[in-house]
């Protein structure tokens, strides 16, 4: 299939070319004139195409030299032709009952708006999406989490799962080649090693929609006690202490099992002793791996310490996330680790009638030092992105229906949903109604919100701030985000590198027993099974296993994505 | 299946493949009726296995399995990184402690259980017991899991019940790394024995009565009864069972270890499935799971071989 589409490629470049050698001067004028017309029709669109190729042949890059009119795609677009669009379920749709976005207001809507017939084939999660990818037919399009297929973006291009889309986006996407332009870091996210663009990615739409998760207390209590919301790590650990004396508290602090270690990845607690994080990141372009530096140590002793007096959950390991909410509910513990989203459901949940909770920042050493890091998206999430597989038939409909998402009309039913029935229009805002934000027959916001939006988890789309800002109406979520968010989190922030193929396989080989390790003498020092005086022993073990060859790799990694 | 012994009585001279189609022509019944099972294995167990080349491939699911690429090293890249692995010995290890323990603990329980229950006389609490012990079998490992968490979890039902003993802690017992294995183990028997006694049930439902009768007129008790007439009785079973038995050594499912460990009890908890579940399965390196189960395969396949001699050496009974 592709190797005719190919032929057939070629064979309209060459005829055209005599044309395009005279029309070449009048093309991009021509090119805006036929924009505007219902009617793109196949035989302009082959011509903008050809004329790509012969440009992208020559080696430039159609990126950064877009016109001011390119020409947009109007919807909906004027074809017969169906595409095929794999993706994994959404669990909160089988909820509702559904089995795929067929028959959803959601893909009700998108079918009408871009005049595309899809056929959704979605398998009940990503492993059997990998599965189905593994076995049989490829669709048109497949949106998927790229980071869970071995060899990411470069093994989906080799086995035909993605094409490179770089040169079809000034005729077929323009709406989405100007949101690229509009964000360096989109740009950069996007831009695979081998400088191609190959996906329509999960876009995050404004910094104040990267930080979601963080640590909460009980506000009510802070205020009992004539406590300040803690900046520092002496504060925090002062309103530990005062929690369990004053106010009972058994378990001071209490999160779900595998959530303490995000004290540490997710820079929360490091910024005072001087690490951003226990992860990776940047200084300066020079890749770092927190928990292989030496102040890592520090970090651990805090944890360790707090475990040993009792201020931290001795289970918390195995605790489940029921227990936990419910321990804050209860006055259990006053200090949890949580999301912003889940601040809705804490604060319906409590008994106690001066109830509240706020935000923590990440802490530092001094009163007024910034800190470091905290958790934050990247702008370029490498969840559910959408790809064009080899056998499309029919490319330029398939990046015609995905650059709807971006589009100003898209980007509204890809974040609200259809008006008058998920959202109304209130002087230019679109505001989500009632069926939504407070349902009639009591179904949660996110379960109705997959029938109708996409953005409220990710796909290949812009997650708009106005959404995100409704999403999390609350006072103290709209607080959290600035509370948690006031770091220099940026200059220190990895965004989405990509490993060169080569050392793809060598990496995860490596990688994947460093991890187990990490984690495992991360859990001994915290609960003190492991002594802290066998850290440098720890380092030395991990550079046994190849962490000097890890930091290597990362490092070609990220001095790529920094030149791009 | 090809060669009949029946036929070899047939007047030599005719050709092996005369008498084959002769053969076919009298009994074509009886081959129809075999026909179903040899496609069955044909299909679903024979072609597949040629799929297990893929653990000397780099598998691309792309480029399917004839056409990945052999690795490098001769074909052995993936055998030399699992062997290679900074934890191939403490995951071998706790393998093989899981397994023994489980064969020592919990392959003999249902046996007794269905020998106790035998002695049973009085129906309705007989019927009682076992269907009691059944349920677990039908219940989802992960709502079994889940079940044991929170038994095991520090203001559970298990710590309750010590605690009458003077028994106290405030942690939870999978954060102890030295009581995950009897956990499972025990947690293995609670969840299977009822199922697993169905078989040893039949098979004394199968004993002679005459035998008993014999055995009491000769003076023999209870005790001796059951030493002499009954464990005899259901031995070929037993020993049949074990020896499948052996054949799952290298196997302990990574569903249940999953479902159960945590960062802090590694290193007691970690066995080849769950390693494999994290290296092969969640970054999908298929090549790799698949040369660990060969690996596998191989060592349980010579384990079987092995056991079916010794028990054929002293026992005289055998899977074949």
């Amino acid at each position: 299939m592709k190797r005719s589409n190919l032929m057939r490629k070629k064979l309209t470049a060459l005829l055209t070319s005599a044309i395009l050698t005279t029309t070449f001067l009048t093309g991009c004028g021509n090119g805006a004139q036929t924009s505007g017309e219902a009617n793109q029709d196949t035989q302009t669109s082959e011509v903008s195409e050809a004329l790509q190729d012969t440009q992208s042949a020559e080696g430039e890059s159609s990126i950064g030299q877009s016109g001011e009119e390119t020409g947009a795609v109007t919807y909906p677009v004027e074809t017969q032709e169906k595409l095929t669009v794999m993706m994994r379920l959404d669990p909160n749709l089988t909820t509702l009952g559904y089995t795929s976005y067929e028959g959803t207001p959601f893909g009700r809507e998108l079918e009408a708006k871009t005049g595309i017939d899809i056929e959704w084939i979605q398998p009940a999660d990503n492993n059997a999406l990998l599965l189905a990818l593994a076995g049989g037919d490829l669709p048109d399009i497949v949106i998927m989490n790229y980071d869970t297929y071995t060899g990411g973006i470069n093994q989906l291009a080799k086995d035909g799962i993605a094409i490179p889309i770089t040169s079809y986006l000034e005729s077929c996407a323009p709406d989405y080649l100007a949101v690229l332009d509009s964000n360096d870091d989109y740009l950069k996210g996007v831009k695979n090693a081998d400088k191609e663009i190959y996906s329509f990615a999960f876009l995050r739409g404004d910094i104040s929609t990267l930080s979601w998760r963080g640590v909460i207390a009980r506000k009510d209590w802070l205020d009992d006690l004539n406590m300040e919301v803690p900046n520092t790590i002496d504060e925090f650990y002062d309103m530990l202490i005062a929690f369990r004396d004053e106010k009972g508290a058994v378990i001071p602090f209490s999160t779900r099992n595998d959530w303490v270690p995000l004290l540490l990845t997710d820079g929360l607690i490091t910024s005072a002793f001087g690490l951003p994080t226990a992860e990776e990141y940047q200084i300066e372009g020079t890749y770092h791996y927190g928990a292989y530096e030496d102040v890592y140590k520090d970090c651990l002793a805090f944890l360790n310490k707090l475990y040993a007096e009792g201020l931290l959950d001795v289970n918390w390991q195995t605790t489940d996330e029921t227990t936990t909410t419910a321990n804050l509910l209860t006055g259990i513990s006053g200090v949890h680790l949580t999301t912003s989203g889940r601040f809705e459901s804490i604060m319906g949940s409590a008994k106690e009638e001066n109830f509240d909770i706020v935000a923590i920042p990440s802490l530092t050493a001094e009163e007024g030092d910034t800190p470091m890091y905290n958790l934050i998206s990247r702008w370029v999430d490498s969840d559910q992105n959408a790809f064009i597989t080899e056998s499309c038939e029919n490319v330029e409909l398939a990046m015609k229906f995905l650059n709807y998402a971006y589009s100003e009309e898209g980007n509204i039913l890809y974040n609200f949903g259809v008006e008058g029935e998920s959202y109304e229009m209130q002087d230019g805002t679109p505001l989500f109604t009632d069926l939504i934000m407070n349902n009639p027959d009591g179904v949660a916001v996110t379960t109705i919100m997959s029938a109708y939006i996409m953005s409220y988890k990710s796909g290949p789309l812009v997650q708009d701030k106005l959404y995100y800002d409704q999403r999390m109406a609350m006072p103290q979520q709209q607080e959290s985000a600035v509370t948690w968010g006031s770091t220099d989190v940026l200059d220190y922030k990895i965004q989405t590198i990509s490993i060169p193929e080569e050392f793809a396989s060598e990496y995860v080989n490596l990688w994947s027993d460093i991890n187990t390790y990490i984690s495992e003498m991360r859990a001994k020092f915290i609960t003190g099974e492991e002594s802290l005086d066998n850290f440098t022993a720890y380092q030395e073990n991990l550079q046994k296993m190849g962490m000097d060859r890890i930091i290597e790799i990362k490092q070609m990694a990220l001095d790529e994505y920094n030149s791009r | 299946m090809k060669k009949n012994s029946s036929n070899k009585n047939n007047k030599s001279g005719e050709s092996l493949g005369v008498r084959v189609k002769k053969d076919l022509k009298r009994n074509y019944s009886a081959y129809l009726l075999v026909l179903p099972v040899l496609v069955f294995y044909g299909v679903f167990a024979y072609k597949p296995m040629y799929g297990a080349i893929i653990a000397f491939k780099d598998f691309s699911p792309r480029l399917g399995i004839l056409d990945s690429p052999w690795t490098d090293l001769y074909g052995l890249k993936h055998f030399l990184s699992f062997f290679q692995s900074y934890y191939f010995g403490r995951i071998l290890k706790n393998t093989l402690v899981i397994s023994f323990s489980t064969l020592i603990f919990s392959f003999p329980a249902p046996i007794i259980l269905a020998l106790l229950l035998n002695e049973v006389r009085n129906r309705r609490f007989k019927k009682a017991v076992q269907t009691i012990s059944y349920l677990p079998h039908f219940i989802s490992l992960v709502v079994v899991c889940s079940l044991i968490t929170m038994f095991t979890s520090h203001n559970g039902m298990i710590v309750d019940f010590l605690s009458v003993f003077g028994f106290e802690t405030n942690m939870d017992l999978l954060n102890n790394k030295k009581l995950f294995v009897p956990i499972y183990v025990i947690s293995d028997i609670w969840q299977k024995i009822g199922w697993d006694s169905i078989i040893y049930i039949a098979a004394l439902a199968g004993i002679d009565q005459e035998q008993y009768e014999a055995a009491r007129i000769d003076g023999a008790n209870k005790w001796k009864q059951m030493l002499h007439v009954t464990l005899p009785g259901i031995a070929g079973t037993i020993i049949l069972l074990f020896i499948l038995r052996i054949g799952q050594i290298m196997n302990v499912g990574h569903e249940k270890i999953i479902l159960l460990y945590n960062d802090g009890i590694l290193e007691t908890a970690d066995v080849i499935s769950s390693f494999v579940y994290r290296r092969g399965i969640l970054e999908s390196n298929w090549s790799f799971s698949a040369a660990v189960g060969l690996f596998n395969s191989s060592i349980n396949f010579l384990l079987v071989i092995l056991a079916n001699k010794i028990s054929k050496k002293f026992s005289g009974t055998g899977l074949w």
